[in-house]
Order: C-alpha cells, then structure tokens, then sequence
C-alpha cells in the first residue's frame, strides 16, 4: 500500500515539475518534427511506397526525440541533488525506477500522439489506427524501461549527454527493428500471423527488460 | 532473394583450403563469434558476483571479458570482411549472423565507453556491472533479430531451416576446426588472467601511490 | 542513537574515513567540526545511509546499516550541501511530496492530518507566509529553511545536518538553534558538521573534530573552547602546510 502512495507521490511530482515547464516535451516535440521533415529531404520520399520506408522514420522521430526526454530525467536529479532526497526517503527503490519510468513512458507517449498524426499529414499515409496505436505503446513501454535505467547510469558519468545514446541505441536495436517491422505490417495491412514474430520478440524485450531493470535499478542509484 | 541456405554451404566450401588458416579460423562463427557472445556472460557473472561480494577482483575479471570481447570482435570483424571479399565478393553483407555480431560488439564498445567517462570514479565499477547485465539480456535478442530481420528461422550455425544438419564437412575440416577453437579458446583464457593480473597490479601500484606520494 | 565501530571507507584507492569509532546518545547535540575535505561529509553521508561503509559496523537508532537502511531511514532527518528540493515546485508541493515519501500518514495521527503536520513545521522555522511561492523564487537563506522543513517532516529521532549554515543569515540562525534545542528536549541524537568552528560549537555541547579521515578530538561542552583553539591553530596549520606543497609543485 505505501509502495504504491509512494509511488503515486514520484509519479505525481514527475508529472507537476513537467507540466511547469514543459521544456522536456516541446525539446521532444519540435525534435521529432525536425527528424520528420530531415527526413522527407534527405531521402525525397515522394513517389516511393511510404508504407515500406515510413516506419523506419517515425520510429528513428520517437527514438531520438525519446531520448531527449530520457537523458533529462536523471540529469535533472542529480544537478539538483534531488535524487539523494529520494533515496533519503524510505522508499522501495523499485518504486523509484517504476515512478520515473512511467514518467518517462507518458512524456514519450504524449510526444508520439503528437507526432503520429503530423506523420500522417506530412507523409499522406494511409492509416489503420486501432491496431498501430497498441503496436506503438508497447515499443513505447520497453524503450522507457532500458532508457530509463541507462539514463540513470549515464547521468552517473561525467559525459552524461554524450554517454546515453551510446550506451541506449546498441541495447535497443532490436526493439527498434522489431517496432519497424510491425509498424510496416501494420501500415501495409498484412494479416498479424506475418509479423507475429516480432511481435513475440517485442513482447519478450519489454517483459524481459522491466523485470531486469526493476531489479538491478538500485546498484545504480546507490552509492 | 538469395537463398540462404546454399549460401552458406558455398561460403564453407570455399573455406576448406583455408580453414587451417588461423585468421579465418577465428572469424569462423562456432569460435569466435560464439566466445565474443559468451564474453559478455561471463562479464555478466563477474558483475554479479562484484555486486554481491565487493570485491574489486570480480570487477577486474568483468572489465577484462568486456576487453576482450572488443578485442575479439574486432578481430573477427576484421577477418570476416577480408574473408568476405573474394567469397562473397562484397566486403560487407547485412548477413543475420555478421549483423548479430556487429551489434554486439557496438554493445562491448559502448561499455569500454562508459569506463573511459569515468576514469578515476569508483562508482564506475558498480554502473558497469549493471550494464553488462543488460548486455547480457540483450544478448538472445541481438540473436534472433537480425535473423528474423533476414526472414530466417532462428538456427544455429551448421543447421539449415528446416533444422537438418548440412554441415557436410570432410574429416581433416573437423580436425582443423577443433584445433582452431581450441586455441582460441586457450589464448582466451590466457588473455583474461594475465589482463586481470595486469588490471590487479596495477591498481595496486595506484594505491600505493596514493599511499606513499609519487 | 548513533554508533559507530571501526567505520571505514575507501573512494577507490582514497581512503576518506579510517577507522571511526563514536558513539552519540539520546538529547545530544554534536558539532562535528574540522577543514575541508577530513571526512565530515563522508560520515554524515554513511549515517544517513546515502553511501556504503566499506569496513566496519554502524547504527542508527538502533539499526544496523547499511542492512536496516530501509528501516532506519524513517528516522532519520538529513540536510546536505544542497537542498533537494524542486525549483519548479511551490513549498507546499515540495513538502507535501516528501510527506507522501516518508508516508507520513501513517505516522501522524489521524485527526492531526499530514497537511497539518506540514503547516506545523513551516511555523517551526517560519516559512508558512510563503507556502505556495515556487523554491526557485526564493533567497538561498530560505531555501535552506525549506530544506530543514523537509528534514523534520517525519519528526526523525536522529538529525544528521552537514554544513546546516550554509546560505542562512544572521536572522535566520536562530531557527536552527531552536530545531537543535527542541531536539534536545525530545530526545534526539543531533550530529551536525560545521567548518566554522566558534559558531557551531557555541551550538552544541559536545565536539568532535575530524583531520584526514579521523577523529582526532572528542571532548565534552566544559573543553568545547580549548577544543575550539585547537581546531582553529589546527586549521592554520593545515592551510600553511597546503599551500607549502602547492608552492613546491
């Protein structure tokens, strides 16, 4: 029961600091609206079939904008020194990986339900919604899980800004791929039996790595 | 599309005249490929056991398999690609396995990365550890992604997708292909102690530096 | 309240603290003094659980740590270097989360009510006419009073503060003699650091001073002046000795 208040109370104060600034998510925003539009120059996606290539840029939008996000969170406690507060507290680590993880999966969600919709304007995809959008939340939910814990790490170093993405993107190729790959699916209108694979190995990244996470978060924190 | 499966029995047949040859051996998958894979295991293990125990020797054992694994890899790498290019005549091929391989290697990079931005920290060891774990769970990943990428079957080298054994090789191929894992296996674990030594003595020199002055 | 057995720690190949061994009882008030760097943070920092000994045994309240750590920290109230507060967050938001941190609901009785208990500690160190003004607004002098507020929220049995007058004015001052004199009364153990010698002694009835990692002084409030002295030509020796070596080099 006080895991969960506690809990609530991370989540809670996560969400307040961002809803007073919000500079997490207009960095994200407009970010991920540069990659789009980076994107349609660098590779002139007229004329080309944008079901195939499309997913390979709305998944490099979320995860580049994603770590912006990502590298704030833990960057952000440390400078102040806010993250000795919490650890101060008698509070479950779990329960401090699971707030700031969370935190970070509705920032990157919200930055997403902004973006898809710009890459269905920009691109003139042709757009089944129900099923992309469950496909999205789940890669959404592992990205945050490993982003989360190595954004903890990287904000441990010396070049935190630097250090997050080296250390994210080789961990998260797979997630990646497999998000691309069910996204292609699901825009080319393939039966779910075709990408069901991925979706399998999706489903394992995400339970595998929020279970590791969760539990090796506090060697992370502890001095 | 290529079929893979030929593909493969090609690339080893080409190999058979140069199988003894100890570079190519070593980019050879079942050796190297499969060390550099069980490198960031055994890092892993030695992590675990540094978190549980303290013991800065674990860390040096975990540092040192990371070492390696670049090492390694970057060797195999290297090998791969020049025996790449007169066989398959391309130096680079999005092939499942090299690109299972190239991934994990980023992976071993990126830990040498982390150790480098903390040089004198001590808390490094701990943050390190904790990555080698999520390397290691990664590890089944980078596996099956690249594979499924290439819409195969997750198999292991030496088997075909229909999982039949086609790993026809004449008896002196098996011979060399032992010995050359053997060594390989050998100057591994040869390499690991005497790194893990070296990493011991040397911080003993650094304590003792800070012991007694310079 | 707080002991300690052969406390060590080591930053690598830096040994920080060697070989400490105190012990501080109910109603004490301890300053903790001695230059930078000879470990007073470090201490601190082991006491309040935020770092691990590497040798030797510590307790808190009776809880061994860093095993009890997650026992123990319920009663303890820590104030650091910074403030670990939340700029972007009002007083009453920030006090109000560490409230929820600490479940502090569950210690105070129900009829009090948590957002009571939080009114009653910003009376107690005068920050309750500014309670919904976001920290980043606020002088450091009171920042540093936010952060007391924050540190006896959950009314700890043991105060651990490191460097507790950094940023508070001469006006300020006299609230952390009260904490320290309420302390007292409730039966609480204070083990505070100061490298200002004459003010935090003047505080405390009990000194212990740190040099390179031990303490080298333990004395009771009837010496606390000789103690004072001491440190003080102590410290001036040091200082000459530093910059003696910086010179060389």
């Amino acid at each position: 029961m006080i895991f969960y208040r506690q809990l609530y109370a991370i989540i809670a104060k996560e969400l307040a600091v961002e809803w007073r600034t919000k500079e997490t998510l207009s960095a994200m925003l407009v970010f991920a609206l540069l990659v789009l539009v980076i994107f349609n120059f660098a590779f002139d996606l007229q004329g080309v079939d944008i079901r195939v290539l499309g997913p390979g840029v709305l998944w490099v939008a979320f995860s580049f904008s994603g770590i912006i996000g990502l590298g704030r969170s833990f960057a952000m406690e440390r400078d102040k020194g806010s993250l000795d507060g919490m650890l101060l507290a008698p509070v479950d680590r779990g329960a401090i990986f699971l707030g700031k993880a969370f935190a970070n999966f509705l920032f990157i969600l919200v930055m997403e339900v902004i973006t898809l919709p710009l890459f269905v304007i920009l691109y003139n995809v042709p757009l089944e919604w129900f099923p992309l959008v469950g496909f999205i939340l789940m890669g959404t939910l592992g990205f945050s899980a490993v982003g989360t814990l190595l954004s903890a790490i990287a904000a441990s170093t010396r070049m935190r800004e630097v250090m997050l993405p080296v250390l994210l993107f080789p961990v998260l190729v797979p997630l990646l791929v497999a998000s691309v790959k069910i996204t292609q699916g699901s825009l080319q209108g393939l039966p779910f039996s075709d990408f069901q694979g991925w979706f399998n190995l999706l489903l394992a990244y995400d339970v595998i790595f929020l279970v590791v996470a969760y539990l090796v978060f506090e060697f992370v924190v502890e001095e | 599309m290529r079929e893979r499966g030929s593909d493969t029995r090609f690339a080893i047949r080409d190999t058979r005249l140069a199988i003894c040859h100890l570079p190519l051996a070593i980019r050879h998958p079942p050796s190297a490929i499969r060390r550099s894979f069980s490198s960031i295991l055994i890092a892993a293990v030695a992590g675990a056991l540094f978190l549980r125990t303290g013991n800065l020797k674990y860390d040096r054992v975990s540092h040192a398999c990371m070492e390696l694994g670049v090492l390694f890899g970057a060797i195999s790498l290297a090998t791969g690609m020049i025996w790449a290019r007169p066989v398959w005549n391309t130096w680079w091929t999005w092939e499942a396995r090299l690109t299972s391989f190239l991934i994990l290697w980023l992976v071993y990079v990126a830990y040498m990365m982390l150790r480098m931005s903390a040089r004198d920290d001590p808390g490094v060891a701990r943050i390190a550890a904790v990555f080698t774990f999520v390397g290691a769970a990664d590890v089944p990943f980078i596996i099956l992604a690249p594979r499924l990428w290439r819409g195969l079957h997750p198999v292991l080298f030496g088997t075909n997708a229909g999982g039949e054994f086609t790993f026809n090789m004449t008896q002196p191929m098996v011979a060399a292909l032992g010995v050359s894992i053997t060594a390989v296996m050998l100057v591994y674990f040869y390499l690991l102690v005497q790194r893990t030594r070296l990493a011991g003595l040397s911080s003993r020199v650094a304590e003792l530096r800070e012991q007694y002055g310079d | 309240m707080i002991e300690t057995l052969k406390l060590e720690k080591i930053f690598g190949y830096k040994q920080a603290l060697k070989s400490t061994t105190l012990n501080i009882e109910a109603g004490e008030v301890v300053a903790l003094a001695g230059p930078n760097g000879a470990g007073k943070s470090t201490l601190l920092r082991i006491l309040a659980t935020l770092s691990r000994p590497t040798r030797g045994r510590a307790a808190v309240n009776g809880i061994e740590i860093p095993q009890g750590a997650m026992e123990a920290r319920a009663s303890i109230g820590y104030v650091g270097h910074q403030t670990l507060l939340y700029d972007e967050l009002t007083i009453a938001e920030n006090l109000r989360y560490y409230a929820r941190l600490y479940a502090l609901e569950k210690l105070v009785p129900k009829y009090e009510g948590t957002d009571a208990r939080i009114l009653e500690v910003a009376k107690q160190v005068g920050i309750e006419k500014r309670m919904d003004d976001a920290v980043r607004t606020l002088s450091r002098g009171y920042q540093q009073r936010v952060s007391l507020a924050r540190a006896l929220l959950h009314r700890p049995k043991v105060y651990l503060y490191d460097e507790p007058w950094t940023g508070l004015d001469q006006s300020s001052s006299h609230v952390l003699t009260g904490i320290f004199e309420q302390a007292r009364q409730e039966g609480a153990a204070v083990l505070f650091s100061s490298h200002e010698f004459e003010r935090s002694l003047a505080a405390a009835d009990r000194a212990l001073i740190m040099r390179s990692g031990r303490i080298i002084y333990d004395g009771l409030r009837q010496e606390w002046r000789d103690a004072a002295g001491f440190a003080q030509r102590y410290t001036e020796e040091l200082t000459r000795a530093t910059e003696n070596t910086k010179n060389k080099t």
